[in-house]
């Protein structure tokens, strides 16, 4: 099994502070909570929560038309905060002072990521994070696999963007009303489940997706926003990239059926 | 689920939520939800729908047999989750003193065999008010631990009130398996306190069942080979001094390893 290890772990266990599973609000993807929700058999109430933002960004949600905007996070657990905060609900204590992930394969994009990030393509740690530098050295990891991740993340928030455009947008079409969080948990469980039979079943095929999507997103934009007959979907339906085009139709076509 | 923000409270008492609808679980593959036929057969409806065991242990929200049972971890447990985890052995493996020769070791050639379990939680306990649910009234059941349960160091206890293993995939094959276990060739279900419901074969997906069972029988044959290799260690061993427990973890590994090694040779 040690295959599966991940690529940062020898970076991660090696850090005695933990610091991150303290600190951040873990703002997950719709992808992320889907999959949580389903391999820990789930309710979404059951590990998600929500902050509320200063300022909104693509990835925040709204509940009523006028109300504040808020972003998606795992819940964290009452119990056992240090000054950096209140711990991650899914952070194991165990015996001797030594920390790990519960949610292990099933970790968020964002903790997979953590503490990298891509700059026009490349993949970079982040210096501005809570990490006691230098924790990370990139040599010592796998960058393939961890490039993957970053490209993951950055497919999985396109679609979690197109996604929370048209919850944020029922929300607004029906102004005299608030809604739940739970209403948001069952949108988002609905578009998910929806759109699952249309992602790649294989790996390798999943892997030319997100190369060619953030390929897409680097020269033309979403291929979830491209409009009908636009020349470059017409580009879309080319034999070569029969599981990209397959998987934005879906969503496409899914969240057609949503929009108020 | 605790709002955050005070306005956000007052704007959904306006309006009372919906209600929460359980998530449709997902069907992996066809071994759960197969169709019935719409005519019985020989007094039999075929193709009756079997259910996914994990999805209806996903329903027992405290998760109690995480509390009840001292899980026995193998070579192979062990060695999946260190590695996996990038953690030490010692730190999630405990040793309990046992009267059987089956599947035990020896510290010291003369001394008491032992069996490996996993860590318990040192403070978290089922709650009062949990450990005596509805199926605490059938007094006839005492709890199978005369001690306090306590709950397995992996289990994690989410806010909401819902238990979870925090090991995932990787947990221990015997957790995996359960409330299977195959006795002379056959499957049985476990019946008895420390879980709360009542199984049925016909429920569950036979074939997988009995696939996983086949499966944790190899894997606790590896290990026997294992615990013999030590035991053979200990008994031949030169001086008087118990093999520390360290020690025997650090064989334990090796094993582990050199025994991926074989198997990926072959």
């Amino acid at each position: 099994m040690a295959e599966t290890r991940d690529w940062l772990f020898s970076n991660c266990t090696a850090c005695p502070s933990i610091i991150c599973c303290y600190t951040y609000n873990v703002n997950i993807l719709g992808w992320d909570a889907y999959r949580i929700a389903r391999r820990r058999h789930l309710p979404y109430r059951a590990f998600l929560g929500y902050v509320e933002q200063e300022e909104p960004d693509s990835t925040s949600f709204r509940l009523q038309v006028d109300g504040p905007p808020y972003m998606l996070t795992l819940l964290k657990r009452a119990a056992g905060a240090r000054p950096e905060g209140w711990p991650c609900a899914w952070l194991l204590d165990l015996p001797g002072d030594v920390h790990r992930c519960g949610l292990y394969e099933e970790r968020p994009l964002v903790c997979r990521i953590y503490p990298g990030a891509l700059y026009e393509g490349v993949a970079q740690f982040r210096r501005e994070t809570v990490c006691p530098w230098p924790v990370y050295d990139i040599g010592k990891i796998d960058l393939r696999r961890w490039k993957g991740a970053l490209l993951d993340n950055r497919v999985e928030k396109d679609i979690y963007e197109a996604v929370l455009a048209i919850w944020n947008a029922r929300v607004f079409a029906a102004d005299d009303r608030p809604h739940s969080l739970d209403e948001l948990f069952r949108f988002l469980l609905n578009v998910y489940h929806r759109t699952e039979a249309f992602r790649p079943t294989s790996p390798a095929q999943w892997r030319r997706v997100r190369s060619e999507w953030s390929r897409l997103l680097d020269v033309q934009g979403s291929p979830l926003l491209l409009a009908p007959n636009d020349p470059a979907e017409a580009a879309l339906r080319d034999e070569s990239h029969a599981a990209l085009w397959r998987l934005a139709a879906g969503i496409r076509q899914t969240l057609r059926e949503l929009a108020p | 689920m605790t709002p955050s923000s005070p306005s956000l409270l007052a704007a959904d008492s306006l309006a009372p939520p919906p209600p929460y609808e359980e998530p449709p679980r997902p069907v992996p593959d066809a071994r759960s939800g197969a169709a019935a036929s719409e005519e019985p057969v020989n007094g039999v409806a075929f193709g009756v729908a079997t259910l996914d065991k994990d999805a209806l242990c996903g329903s027992c929200r405290e998760h109690r047999c995480c509390y009840s049972f001292t899980v026995e971890l193998t070579v192979d447990d062990v060695g999946r989750i260190a590695s996996a985890l990038g953690l030490s052995p010692e730190v999630f493996v405990a040793y309990h003193e046992v009267e059987t020769t089956e599947r035990s070791f020896l510290l010291h050639p003369a001394g008491p065999r032992y069996r490996l379990m996993v860590e318990s939680h040192p403070t978290l306990q089922l709650s009062q008010e949990e450990s005596t649910g509805e199926d605490a009234t059938e007094a006839s059941d005492p709890a199978p631990a005369a001690e306090p349960q306590r709950a397995c160091t992996f289990l994690l206890r989410l806010p909401g009130g819902e238990h979870r293993c925090g090991l995932g995939s990787i947990r221990p094959a015997i957790c995996d398996l359960f409330p299977v276990s195959r006795q002379g060739g056959l499957l049985q279900l476990y019946e008895g306190p420390g879980c709360v419901r009542s199984w049925s074969l016909h429920e569950l997906d036979y074939a997988r069942e009995l696939a996983r069972a086949e499966a944790y029988a190899a894997v606790l044959a590896r290990h026997e080979a294992f615990l013999q290799d030590w035991n053979g260690r200990v008994c031949a061993g030169k001086g008087d001094a118990a093999y520390p427990f360290d020690f025997f973890l650090d064989a334990l590994i090796n094993w582990y390893v050199d025994e991926r090694e074989r198997s990926a040779a072959e």
